[in-house]
Order: structure tokens, then C-alpha cells, then sequence
């Protein structure tokens, strides 16, 4: 209800409204800016700027439906277009699939010494085309249907589906020794 | 390794990064009140189911029958407003036809006009021959500056994709739009006789789906509209370009005034021939708890009255519904701009401006509303 009267409000053009949803959704939504983007500062910028722009769009939000889905759906389609722009990650872009290939994967022996697994994620995310490793946030920090993620990155649902195959496969490969370990140590 | 534990890795991952504490708020506020700007595209891009098949209609009307070309919708969109209207009569208005293409969009800025109050640009974008009739293109993230480096923030703008829903039997052609932006002028040094000027924005292309067309007579619940997102982008389109600049008279008032335990005080008032403009600061009356904003209302020499309260261009009706008014917070400090967006330099004489009621919003309680009443009442000459 307490949304629906900020909405309401930001509607008519009182930016008290938008106050109330920054609190609401600012600490959710750069966490998702930053999953993606990688860089805090450029997470921060991204969320900042989506505010201002869903302050602008309020006009076409329906206000029967909840903001946050609606909300962090955008700030990931603009955190991809933030690192795709970012000069900061041209190496990521600009790399072939060779080169990521050609990356050598961590072997067993590594992982067994990499202390920290959140590390080894965040690394093998970090190889991750933006746009995949959107489609993994959405997906498993968001936790949002193939469906709901298609509306807002602006691309037909077989794209969406095409981009988490392809990040999982991906992922899935670069953690390949984990998964090993994680199936050995189950049976 | 599972899938599910992906999830968990990634919640530890972001929550190790980004805390609780964080606040973005006055980051977020102070851009929100540098840009500060009428939610234009609600004007264009319609907000409701019935808005979409509204539009489709249009557009396919649109396709069939004798549409206004994009130059002449321009030159409605500029007088929608009784400031820009007044300064195109009198003649101020610099035509240009400066064109830029780029993925095969066209953006061509077609006059311009600068004031001490304002900066104002008129342009119209076109879509590439052959274009689908569901694609809709809509400027973005224009930027206009000096020189100097010196950004102009935006004020008001206007804009048709299109069936216009203010201007009666008003459309674009498809994949056409006219816009007329008009940018805080207040940060120009002394009376130039030019300003050397740079534009540039992005185009976004949108798709507007069509809907189904409904059975007559039968209500049908379809349920919330998706929420509609550029697929496209296009840009930077960059212009440079030199305008007269036409400085008016200020004139310092430096009056205060107390009501409700509050000190008002009115800085000056700037007379362009496109806006009419009062400076206005108080100090918070609860701390920084409540944003406050305040309302005012203008009597002129000529006996004509403006009102004008807190809340965007778009909100704000006057009396005389010709002439708009608005009130802009400037930048962070206590302090506001109260215009009348219409030429008032030929009524000179004793000007009254009326402080009718401070505002305040509470962030933590929507929809509440805290008013102190006036009224602080200044009375100056206009020569």
C-alpha cells in the first residue's frame, strides 16, 4: 500500500514518491547493477540513472503492479548496456571465444587450493558475456521465470532462453571441477 | 557443485559488496532537481490499454490518410506554450536546418532561441524509409552545453510521436517526432551577444504493440500492461550551433518576508520574453525531514494572475491556461525558481508575488502533507 501512495505520488509529480521507493530498492538494485557490471561505482551510477529514468517513465508504469520486479528487470538491462559501454571491460568484449577458450579452466588441483569458492563464481562469471551473465542474475539472484526476464531485456523469450543456455553451458564449464567435486563427494 | 548453491553464492557475493547502509538518495535527489523536467513522454506514449489501441488506430488513420509533415508538427508543438509563442511572433526564433543521420535515423535541429531564463531547441527525428508502423522513435538523454563545459539543465520540453493527445487532430507519420526542449538559461554569465552551443542526445526506438481490436460492448479484463522499453538505440547525434542571446532586465528585489515563522525572501525576478522568473529561498521550516516547496501566484501590472504550486510543469494549471506556470528547486540549497512561461515585458508597473502556502511532503509518509499558510506577499516595479 505504502508503494502504491509513492507511486502514486511520483505520478503526479511529487519526487517525495521516488524518495520512498530509492529506500525501498536502492540496496537490491545495486546489488544486482553489481553482479553484472562488476565495478561498484559503475553499479551505483547505473541504479542512480534508472531511478531517474523510471522517475521519468512513471507515466507508462501501470501502478496496480509491484515496482521492484519491474524496477531491477530495467537496472539489468541497463547495467548491461553500462559494461558494454564501459571501457573498462573492452578486454571482456573484445576477446575472441577462442580466447576465453583457450583460457585454461581451473584444474582440480586448483580448486582444491582456492580457498574461497565465491571467488572461483565471481571469476568464472566474470568470463561471462554481459548479457549472459545478466541472464544468470535475473535468473538465479532475481529469481525470475524465463518470461518475466524476456520483458524487460527487450528480446523474445527463445533469446532469453538461448542466452541462459548458453551462460549455463559456459558457467557450467568453467566450474566443471567444482561440479565434479560437488557429484564425487555426493555419491 | 548445484545450481542452487550458484544462487546462495551470489546473494553472499553482492551482500559482502554492497551493505544495507547503502544510501543513494541525495545523489539520486540532487540529479532528480538539476534535470528536473515534466514526465513529457506520458504526453506520447499512452499510459492504458485503451491508449495503445487509441494509438494504433491513429497510426493506421495515420497511414491512409493526409498526415501533417514532420516540419509543420514542429511548428504546432512550439506553440503550445504562450512563451515560445510570443517569441516566434516576435520573431526571435533562429531557424536552422542543421541534420544529422546515424543506423539511419535522421534528427534534424530546426530552431533555436536563448534568453536569460532559457535555452530552447526545436527538432524532429525520422525513421528510416520502410520503418514498421509499431516502431515509435523518442529522443533521450539530451545534453545541452557552452563552450565553458557549462551543462544547461533541462526545464520544460514538448514533444509528438504520434497522435498527439493535446493538440486536437495532431499525428506524426510514423517513425516521425517533433520536440521542443527548453533548457535552464541561469548559469550564462553576464549578456553575451551569442552563446556557442552544443547539443547531443540519443534516439531510442520503441515498439508499440498492437492490440486486439475489442468486441464492441463487452468489457474485457486483459490484465496489467507490460511495461514498454527501448530495443534499439541510436546516437550520440551532436550539434554545434551559435543563438542570439536576448538578456532581458533583472531586478534585484532582495525583500523578505515572514509568515508561519518562516523567512521568505525574494532574490530577483528576470523578465525574458519567453518566461518571467522569481528567485525565491526560505529555510526548511522542519529541518530536512519534509522536502517543502512552495506556492505562489503573480499579479501582473495588467491585472492578469498566474498561479503556480509544487510538482512538475505538467501538473501545474494556471488561470489563464495560455501562459503555464512552474516552481524548479535550485540545485541543493533552500532556494527556487517561480516562472510564468509567457512574455510579460510590456506590462510594466506594480507586480505582486504571493507566497500562498509552504508544502511540505514527508518521505516516510506518503501522501501526507504538511502546509504552513501564508502569505508572504512581495510588491516590486517593473519599469
Amino acid at each position: 500500500m505504502e508503494e502504491q501512495k509513492a507511486i502514486a505520488r511520483l505520478k503526479r509529480g511529487d519526487i517525495g514518491g521516488l524518495k520512498a521507493l530509492v529506500h525501498k530498492y536502492q540496496v537490491q538494485a545495486v546489488r544486482t547493477a553489481y553482479l553484472i557490471t562488476r565495478d561498484r561505482a559503475l553499479a551505483e551510477d547505473t541504479v542512480q540513472a534508472a531511478f531517474l529514468r523510471a522517475c521519468e517513465r512513471i507515466g507508462q508504469f501501470d501502478a496496480g503492479r509491484p515496482f521492484g520486479p519491474w524496477f531491477l528487470r530495467s537496472v539489468a538491462n541497463d547495467a548491461v548496456k553500462s559494461v558494454t559501454r564501459s571501457k573498462r571491460q573492452i578486454s571482456l568484449e573484445t576477446g575472441s571465444l577462442a580466447d576465453l577458450l583457450a583460457d585454461p579452466n581451473p584444474g582440480p588441483a586448483q580448486v582444491a587450493e582456492a580457498a574461497d569458492l565465491r571467488q572461483t563464481v565471481w571469476d568464472a562469471l566474470g568470463k561471462l558475456p554481459p548479457a549472459q551473465r545478466a541472464a544468470i542474475v535475473l535468473r538465479y539472484y532475481l529469481g525470475l521465470s524465463e518470461a518475466e526476464m524476456a520483458s524487460e531485456l527487450a528480446c523474445p523469450p527463445g533469446t532469453v532462453k538461448w542466452r541462459l543456455h548458453a551462460a549455463r553451458k559456459r558457467l557450467r564449464r568453467l566450474l566443471r571441477p567444482l561440479w565434479a567435486a560437488a557429484s564425487g563427494s555426493g555419491r | 557443485m548445484k545450481e542452487q548453491q550458484v544462487t546462495q553464492i551470489l546473494q553472499e557475493i553482492a551482500e559482502q559488496e554492497v551493505s544495507d547502509s547503502l544510501n543513494l538518495w541525495p545523489a539520486i535527489r540532487a540529479q532528480a532537481q538539476s534535470q528536473r523536467r515534466p514526465s513529457r513522454w506520458a504526453r506520447v506514449v499512452p499510459a492504458t490499454r485503451l491508449g495503445w489501441a487509441f494509438l494504433a488506430l491513429a497510426l493506421c488513420l495515420a497511414l491512409g490518410a493526409v498526415a501533417y509533415a514532420v516540419a509543420p508538427i514542429l511548428e504546432r508543438v512550439f506553440r503550445i506554450e504562450a512563451g515560445l509563442y510570443d517569441i516566434e511572433q516576435a520573431g526571435l526564433v533562429q531557424e536552422l536546418d542543421l541534420s544529422q543521420t546515424t543506423d539511419g535515423i535522421t534528427v534534424t535541429l530546426q530552431r533555436v532561441y536563448a534568453d536569460a531564463n532559457r535555452i530552447v531547441v526545436g527538432y524532429t527525428v525520422s525513421g528510416p524509409e520502410g520503418l514498421p508502423t509499431d516502431r515509435h522513435l523518442l529522443s533521450a538523454g539530451e545534453t545541452l552545453s557552452d563552450a565553458t563545459g557549462t551543462i544547461f539543465p533541462w526545464e520544460v520540453g514538448h514533444g509528438i510521436t504520434g497522435p498527439s493527445d493535446l493538440l486536437e487532430e495532431v499525428s506524426s507519420l510514423p517513425g516521425e517526432g517533433a520536440y521542443v526542449l527548453s533548457f535552464d538559461a541561469a548559469a550564462v554569465k553576464g549578456a553575451p551577444e551569442t552563446l556557442d552551443l552544443r547539443l547531443v542526445m540519443d534516439v531510442e526506438t520503441y515498439v508499440v504493440p498492437t492490440p486486439v481490436p475489442p468486441t464492441p460492448g463487452v468489457y474485457e479484463n486483459r490484465g496489467p500492461l507490460e511495461p514498454v522499453m527501448p530495443v534499439s538505440t541510436a546516437g550520440p547525434f551532436t550539434f554545434d550551433f551559435s543563438v542570439p542571446f536576448t538578456p532581458g532586465h533583472a531586478l534585484e528585489a532582495q525583500q523578505t518576508v515572514k509568515a508561519a515563522g518562516v523567512a521568505v525572501k525574494l532574490e530577483r525576478v528576470v523578465i525574458t520574453p519567453s518566461e518571467t522568473r522569481a528567485y525565491l529561498c526560505f529555510d526548511p521550516p522542519d529541518g530536512e525531514s519534509e522536502d517543502w516547496w512552495p506556492t505562489v501566484s503573480w499579479s501582473t501590472a495588467g491585472g492578469q494572475i498566474y498561479g503556480a504550486g509544487p510538482g512538475f510543469y505538467d501538473q501545474v494549471f494556471t488561470l489563464d491556461r495560455s501562459a503555464r506556470t512552474m516552481v524548479n528547486r535550485n540545485g541543493e540549497g533552500p532556494c527556487y525558481s517561480c516562472s510564468v512561461l509567457a512574455s510579460l515585458d510590456d506590462q510594466s508597473g506594480e507586480w505582486t508575488l504571493t507566497v500562498t502556502e509552504l508544502v511540505g511532503y514527508d518521505p516516510a509518509q506518503p501522501g501526507e502533507q504538511t502546509r504552513l499558510a501564508g502569505p508572504c506577499v512581495f510588491r516590486f516595479q517593473v519599469p
